[in-house]
């Protein structure tokens, strides 16, 4: 048997007029309901209180003052002095900004498509039922959980010219006097992008194959029915469907590539010759090497402002290649 | 199930322990020991009084700080009214840690500094003037020229010298007794002819001869460090009117003497191929220490690092140039913050940690070079390395020249990058000079703008 709710049962204990009782007992409903909805938001934002105070006043903060200090000439012990546009103006006409944008972007030409490519088909490897496969997916998972400092000590003994793995390597399979990697400025780059590739591999490979194991079996099945070999299968089910995936990992390795900086300072420290100057590691030599805030802070929303424009264009783009199941 | 506690009880209990955490997060230093013997500094009052007085000490060099603990424990000890606290931060984060702390306006009251930053606080008026506490406790004459020069501003002195820094040839001596080489000779007589005649003699190639495996000697590349020794030994001056706060200067590197001072590094790399090229040992430790090198020119810190290396070693100053010899001399030094409460019970501070007396194993494990030209101090100092050739390093702070000036790493650095495409042999020794001056000078001027207009706009 339904047992009545507390407030029926007291209006029908009282026997009053029924219309103005519900009346009455509908506010305190409504009053009640909307005392718990207070309490209830009130408690969600106690508990996101900490992450809040956080977000407003060290992360939004610091981002809309560093907005001012960029028009300002700041050297962190005397207050800003206001200087207009003129951060902006001088880094863009200066040699140097244009060399450094020139090396950022020819990182994420050199390390963007070749992580997709990677990652992607170490994927599809261990996207498959074999024994000891987890093994492997741990393995290749293995750079992102090392120390950034250990590897690149490491990698800079692997690129040494006359003691290095890599050079041995070259010698010993094909004969070639390997070049100077990182003291040479036609290679330090692509030692760099190498680097940034074997390191961020491992990430890319788990987000490409929780994209795969989501596509349909019967997809494969139909295909395969209809006479699909295993090209044809990656080219017509795989990679259409994992278009949402692709989308995500080259946005945020687009992103990622404009903000290299730890290979960079631990490697190559912007050299030689600037070859590998980046804006991340220009930005740390601006604001705290020579304590130009600044410019530090102009050369980062330029940064920011890039980086917005790339991402609002791949996402205009995507409508035309994504697709959405 | 019945909760263990209230949601109320839970917030509480969490805000509570979120703030215990913070208020334990803001302890930053230890705090000495009391003590019970009062300092002897001329010039200061020493308090009587019961509140201890609170002095805050930075220091960057991280790897002596067991060293330094003890003696700051021993000021500590005699000093019961100062409540002394200190911090030890790695260099790499220390001077944006100093600049927020002095834009916090909560510096700390005595840090440890170099040339290398120094000048920029005095212009924006952060040091006190020790100029007339300095002549009240030391006699001005007895600081070593090596180690004062670097401190004195327009006449006054803002920071004391606590060392001398110097630079020499390390040479391995098992290396050049294999080559069959005579090692450079101990008492300095040498020119540079000699030592690229003995660095192409223990140069060591790879069994099939095209790769070096143990290299004869370094190219200096970097500008700040090798400018002294040997643009200025060959005769020739990088600046035009140097000051140290960069009015009226002018950079040029396009002299004879300054191109072929050029020239001479980067062929070691490419002509006579005795030298690694630029970044080649980068993250991989000393090459000296792994028998990679046969000689190499280091501070004297090296006279620590090298202590148990696995071979022969010894130490000779730099050859003599044509002008005259010289090498490169500096000095890392003590500064009183200008908003510090506590100046007097910090100079006292200052004052035991340069007394030779009370701040001698700071000297001794460091390896670095008394700043004091007393004989009984530079004996005592020079029997911990019984055995080397100690007096060349002694001397080398005879021939010790520094170039400091204001917004020094960024004009060095500067100049350093353009002369590396010289190095790496993409651009001839004269273009290299002739680039560097070029920016080398719009980066001065640049430097000079900045201070200029932020100290104006401070006053």
């Amino acid at each position: 048997m339904e047992r009545p709710a507390p407030q029926q049962a007291r209006a029908e204990d009282l026997g009053a007029d029924s219309a103005g009782i519900g009346f009455v007992l509908e506010r305190e409903r409504l009053q009640a309901k909307r005392r718990r909805r207070w309490r209830h938001i009130v408690s969600c934002y106690a508990y996101l209180l900490p992450l809040l105070i956080n977000l407003v006043f060290l992360s939004a903060g610091p981002v809309l003052y560093s907005f001012f200090i960029s028009f300002t000439n700041w050297q962190i012990v005397l207050p800003p002095v206001w200087v207009g546009m003129r951060n902006y103006t001088e880094q863009l006409s200066s040699p140097v900004f244009w060399k450094v944008m020139w090396n950022t972007f020819y990182y994420t030409l050199g390390y963007v498509p070749l992580n997709m490519i990677v990652s992607l088909a170490m994927a599809i490897f261990v996207n498959q039922q074999l024994p000891g496969i987890s093994f492997f997916r741990s393995l290749y998972f293995l750079p992102v959980v090392s120390s950034g400092v250990a590897v690149a000590l490491v990698w800079g003994w692997i690129y040494h010219p006359t003691f290095g793995v890599l050079n041995w390597l070259l010698d010993a399979a094909f004969g070639i006097q390997g070049p100077r990697w990182l003291s040479d400025p036609h290679w330090a780059m692509p030692a760099l992008v190498i680097l940034g590739v074997w390191r961020s591999m491992g990430s890319n490979m788990i987000i490409f194959l929780a994209g795969l194991q989501g596509i349909p079996q019967e997809l494969y099945e139909a295909a395969r029915i209809d006479g699909a070999g295993r090209a044809a299968e990656i080219r017509h089910v795989t990679l259409p469907l994992l278009t949402p995936t692709i989308f995500f990992v080259l946005t945020m390795s687009i992103i990622g590539s404009f903000q290299v900086w730890e290979a960079t300072y631990l490697l190559t420290q912007g050299g030689p010759a600037r070859a590998t100057l980046t804006i991340s590691y220009y930005i740390y030599q601006q604001a705290f090497e020579w304590f130009h805030m600044g410019i530090g802070a102009c050369l980062a929303y330029i940064l920011f402002f890039i980086v917005a424009l790339i991402t609002l264009i791949q996402f205009r783009l995507q409508r035309r290649w994504v697709f959405y199941r | 199930m019945r909760a263990i506690c209230s949601r109320r009880e839970f917030l509480l209990g969490t805000g509570l322990l979120a703030g215990s955490a913070l208020l334990g997060a803001c302890q930053v230093a230890p705090t000495a020991a009391p003590a019970t013997q009062a300092p002897a500094a001329t010039g200061v009052t020493v308090p009587t009084g019961a509140a201890k007085v609170p002095v805050l000490y930075w220091q960057y060099m991280t790897d002596i700080e067991s060293v330094e603990v003890e003696i700051l424990k021993e000021f500590a000890a005699a000093n019961p009214d100062i409540e002394l606290t200190w911090q030890w931060i790695p260099w790499q984060e220390y001077w944006t840690k100093l600049n927020a702390s002095l834009a916090a306006g909560t510096p700390p009251d005595v840090w440890n500094t170099a040339p290398t930053y120094y000048y920029d606080y005095i212009l924006r008026n952060q040091l006190a003037d020790l100029t007339d506490l300095m002549k009240q406790n030391f006699k001005i004459e007895d600081f070593h020229a090596a180690a004062l020069s670097g401190y004195d501003f327009r006449g006054k002195y803002y920071g004391v010298p606590r060392n001398i820094v110097t630079e020499c040839d390390y040479f391995n001596i098992d290396l050049f007794e294999q080559a069959g080489v005579e090692p450079p000779p101990l008492d300095g007589n040498w020119t540079w002819d000699d030592h690229l005649e003995k660095a192409v003699g223990v140069v060591k190639f790879h069994n099939k001869g095209d790769k070096i495996t143990t290299f004869g000697a370094t190219a200096v590349m970097n500008f700040g460090w090798w400018l002294g020794y040997v643009m200025i030994g060959n005769g020739c001056e990088w600046a035009k009117n140097f000051s140290r706060d960069l009015v009226g200067m002018e950079l040029d590197l396009t002299s004879e003497p300054c191109v072929a001072t050029v020239k001479y590094m980067a062929d070691l790399i490419h002509e006579y191929k005795v030298a690694p090229a630029a970044g080649e040992f980068a993250g991989q430790g000393d090459p000296f220490l792994t028998g990679r090198l046969a000689q190499t020119w280091m501070l004297p810190w090296a006279l620590g690092a090298y202590k148990d290396a696995p071979f022969k070693w010894d130490v000779t100053l730099p050859p003599k140039g044509k002008a005259q010899q010289v090498t490169y001399g500096g000095a890392d030094g003590l500064v009183l913050s200008q908003a510090s409460k506590a100046k007097n019970e910090a100079w006292r501070l200052m004052v035991w940690l340069l007394d030779w007396k009370t701040g001698r194993a700071f000297m001794e494990n460091t390896g670095s070079i008394p700043p004091l030209k007393n004989e009984e101090t530079i004996k005592a100092w020079a029997a911990k390395y019984e055995g080397k050739n100690i007096n060349a390093v002694i001397a080398s702070c005879d021939i010790a020249i520094n170039r400091y000036c204001l917004g020094y790493g960024e004009l060095v650095s500067t100049i350093t990058t353009e002369l590396e495409n010289v190095f790496l042999g993409t651009m001839s020794p004269e273009e290299g000079c002739a680039r560097a001056t070029q920016v080398g000078n719009e980066k001065l001027a640049s430097i000079l703008k900045q201070y200029e207009e932020a100290i104006k706009g401070a006053a």
